[in-house]
């Protein structure tokens, strides 16, 4: 760690694996009312466990962005971030908003639209914390050196924003009130956050082989160029079935079929600059995630999502557990991999510790990855076969809930081997290891 | 540098026969007659588009001068493109 | 292209296309669209070809010949920029690509005119499935070539000789797409 400021980061990731915590839990209460369907029916509905599930994602991938980009924008930019100050009330207050959001979730206060149930006074907060972020980062951008790393991670990161703010946009018929609906999270996981996690990836395949600086940048812009040109239309798969024109089907098939190929490119370019540099960096559980996350992101949103994305499939795979299996697998490996990997790399420098657990984070990795992969297996099989029960016979919803309850039950399972993976993670990345030794902050950095 | 990119006369002449290849389509594709064209002639204007994109490609955007990777990559993917195109025509049931 | 490589080192394979390499990768995924939407044109064609052949019996085919030729000339313009810019002459490179956007334009006008009788026709892109696919892709591909025209204009004012062989390449891919479309859309039968 060589800037005073990269300090910032570390109660954003403290933050962002608490609500990691959070959000598993979640996810494993709501599993288990699958297998046990009236559990808690009248103390906590199942739709406000899955709010909290899914609230608790978006708001810790959040804290982790902010966490990353306060990180690697000084040691990018070559200086200290711009105000400090700025950046510890914009923590608090995300996490005041963030907490009372969930809060209020469980005393039934929310406004009801799927994934942006918040209360209108969270969204401004929101928005708030999101200008004071944006301000920060980019006054330290303008007085730095200017990498495409940094540019790049700014530009996700504004996009991010201003896809949020259609968040406050809600017409009353219903179909528009669809289209811009999808304008906020999935503009951002297919687009936006894309670039943002290949930032992230190239910063920590930079530091961790040493590979040219050149070479990065230029498989960055490839990525970026797919990714803007494939992801903005690709979007159309959304609009299939909510009452647009007919012609988005075809849009949308064809976009989405190729945003594969900014994923595959990741996967390439991941493994060519470990080839190419070496894989000698002592933090060998931060290599694995980077790896990972290159790996299952391409399965999860680029294979999975492939899967279901032509019109004429997903007119019989919607709202199945074929989508279920491809939001689990694309969220974790793309997005929750990415933070993962920056916060076991960063961690050991701003704890000052040599890297610690290693061998404890690397079983974190193999457990957790394993759980979601098979959970990723069970959702698809019991998707497939829900899809063939229900839309191909014709057998009613209910029935073929009964059909396919043993999948949930391996679903179940597989969400405990998960939790246990989350809560391994965060032990080996906040214990003490006592065979090696506080070595303080400045850990010689690979070359550049 | 020069020599590489083509000279002013071969681009004029590759234009030349673009220009004939289209006028050889508009009269393979009967252009003014609203007639069935058969598989034969349909065949024919694949090739020739086919052909048209190949010298666009070989010489407008200067292919020649670029690695043999590349010249196959394109060239496969025209084919494939015009021969799925060509055999969804052969596949599809008289009326 | 030697002085070009030196800057450009470290695109790889990249490297030895005429430009600026993130054009290929545009040019790249542009022809996959492409060709997607023509494939999926070709297979909605078998799956329902009287409409198909009905409907395209309505297009002007002579339009979109003569559409081809005005692109094929323009884009012998662009590349002509291009040779005499390598030359070192400037200000003809500038002419000529002046002569490829006003011949380019004529495209757009032809194809105004074409869109606007086919509305006037009653045909407009929810008709049906030819007349979609006829919208989004020809659609699509005006939209290009409106892309197309304002980056040249950018390149013969700005024309050093990467500048003009990255907006050349642009120009000939939209050239090459409609030789593509027209026979598939307009003539096959």
């Amino acid at each position: 760690m060589k800037y005073e400021t990269q300090k910032l980061a570390y109660p954003y990731f403290l933050a962002a694996m608490g609500l990691f915590v959070a959000q598993v839990l979640g996810g494993l209460l709501a599993g288990t009312v699958y297998i046990f369907p009236n559990l808690l029916a009248e103390a906590v509905p199942f739709n406000v466990i899955r709010m909290i599930h899914t609230n608790a994602l978006i708001v810790w991938l959040l804290f982790g962005f902010f966490g990353a980009a306060y990180y690697l924008v000084p040691e990018e930019t070559e200086t200290e971030i711009h105000s400090p100050l700025i950046a510890k009330l914009q923590f608090w207050l995300f996490l005041f908003g963030a907490a009372a959001a969930v809060l209020g979730y469980l005393f039934g206060i929310h406004e009801g639209r799927e994934f942006l149930e918040q209360p209108l006074w969270i969204k401004v907060a929101i928005v708030v914390v999101a200008l004071m972020f944006l301000f920060n980062i980019s006054m330290t951008l303008l007085k730095g050196r200017k990498t495409a790393v940094s540019l790049i991670l700014v530009m996700g990161l504004w996009g991010l924003a201003l896809f949020f703010l259609f968040a406050f946009y809600n017409p009353s018929n219903l179909a528009l009130d669809k289209m811009f609906w999808w304008y906020v999270v999935h503009l951002w996981v297919e687009g936006v956050w894309e670039l943002i996690m290949a930032a992230i990836l190239a910063f920590l395949l930079i530091k961790m082989t040493g590979i040219d600086r050149e070479i990065v940048e230029k498989w960055l812009y490839v990525i970026v160029s797919m990714t803007l040109f494939t992801g903005l239309l690709g979007m159309g798969h959304h609009y299939f079935w909510i009452g647009t024109p007919g012609y988005w089907q075809w849009i949308g098939s064809i976009f989405s079929t190729l945003e594969v190929l900014p994923f595959f490119a990741i996967v390439v370019f991941a493994f060519m600059v470990v080839r190419k540099g070496g894989r000698d960096h002592p933090n060998q559980a931060a290599m694995l995630w980077t790896l990972g996350c290159a790996v299952l992101a391409f399965f999860g949103a680029g294979v999975w999502g492939f899967m279901h994305t032509l019109a004429p499939i997903n007119y019989l795979t919607h709202g199945t557990q074929v989508t279920a299996a491809h939001g689990h697998l694309a969220f974790f490996g793309a997005y929750v991999m990415v933070n993962l990997a920056i916060i076991t790399y960063a961690m050991p420098h701003l704890r000052g510790m040599q890297p610690y657990n290693q061998v404890l984070n690397m079983w974190s990795f193999w457990i957790m990855s394993s759980g979601m992969v098979f959970m990723t297996l069970t959702l698809t099989a019991a998707g497939i076969l829900q899809t063939h029960l229900q839309r191909v016979m014709g057998i009613s919803f209910m029935e073929v809930a009964d059909e396919i309850g043993f999948f949930f039950i391996l679903r179940g399972l597989s969400g405990v081997v998960v939790v246990i993976g989350v809560l391994l993670f965060v032990y080996a990345t906040l214990s003490t290891d006592k065979a090696q030794v506080r070595v303080g902050g400045m850990k010689p950095q690979a070359a550049e | 540098m020069q020599a590489k990119l083509p000279s002013t006369r071969r681009l004029i002449f590759v234009w030349a026969v673009l220009i004939a290849a289209t006028i050889g389509l508009m009269g393979a594709g009967r252009v003014n007659a609203d007639i069935d064209l058969g598989s034969t002639w349909v065949t024919v204007l694949l090739v020739l588009a086919g052909a048209k994109s190949s010298l666009i490609l070989w010489f407008y955007l200067n292919l020649r001068q670029s690695s043999s990777g590349w010249q196959k990559g394109f060239i496969a993917f025209l084919c494939v493109i015009l021969s799925f195109i060509l055999g969804a025509y052969y596949l599809t049931p008289a009326i | 292209m030697s002085d070009l490589n030196e800057h450009n080192s470290g695109w790889g394979p990249l490297s030895s296309l005429p430009g600026n390499p993130i054009m290929w990768v545009l040019i790249w995924s542009e022809l996959l669209v492409f060709g997607a939407a023509l494939s999926g044109f070709a297979v909605a064609r078998m799956l329902d070809v009287q409409t198909f052949d009905a409907s395209q019996a309505h297009l002007d085919r002579f339009f979109g010949a003569l559409n081809t030729m005005v692109l094929l000339t323009s884009g012998l313009c662009a590349a002509l920029a291009v040779r005499v810019r390598s030359d070192g002459n400037s200000s003809a490179s500038r002419w000529w690509m002046v002569y490829a956007i006003l011949i380019g334009s004529v495209f757009l006008y032809v194809k105004i005119i074409e869109y606007g009788d086919k509305l006037d026709a009653g045909f407009d892109i929810e008709t049906n499935t030819f007349f979609t696919l006829y919208y989004l892709i020809t659609g699509f591909h005006f939209f290009h070539v409106i892309m197309g025209l304002i980056i040249l204009a950018i390149v013969a004012w700005k024309n050093s000789l990467e500048n003009l062989e990255t907006g050349a390449a642009f120009w000939h891919m939209v050239d090459l797409i409609w030789v593509l479309v027209y026979p598939v859309i307009y003539l096959v039968r």
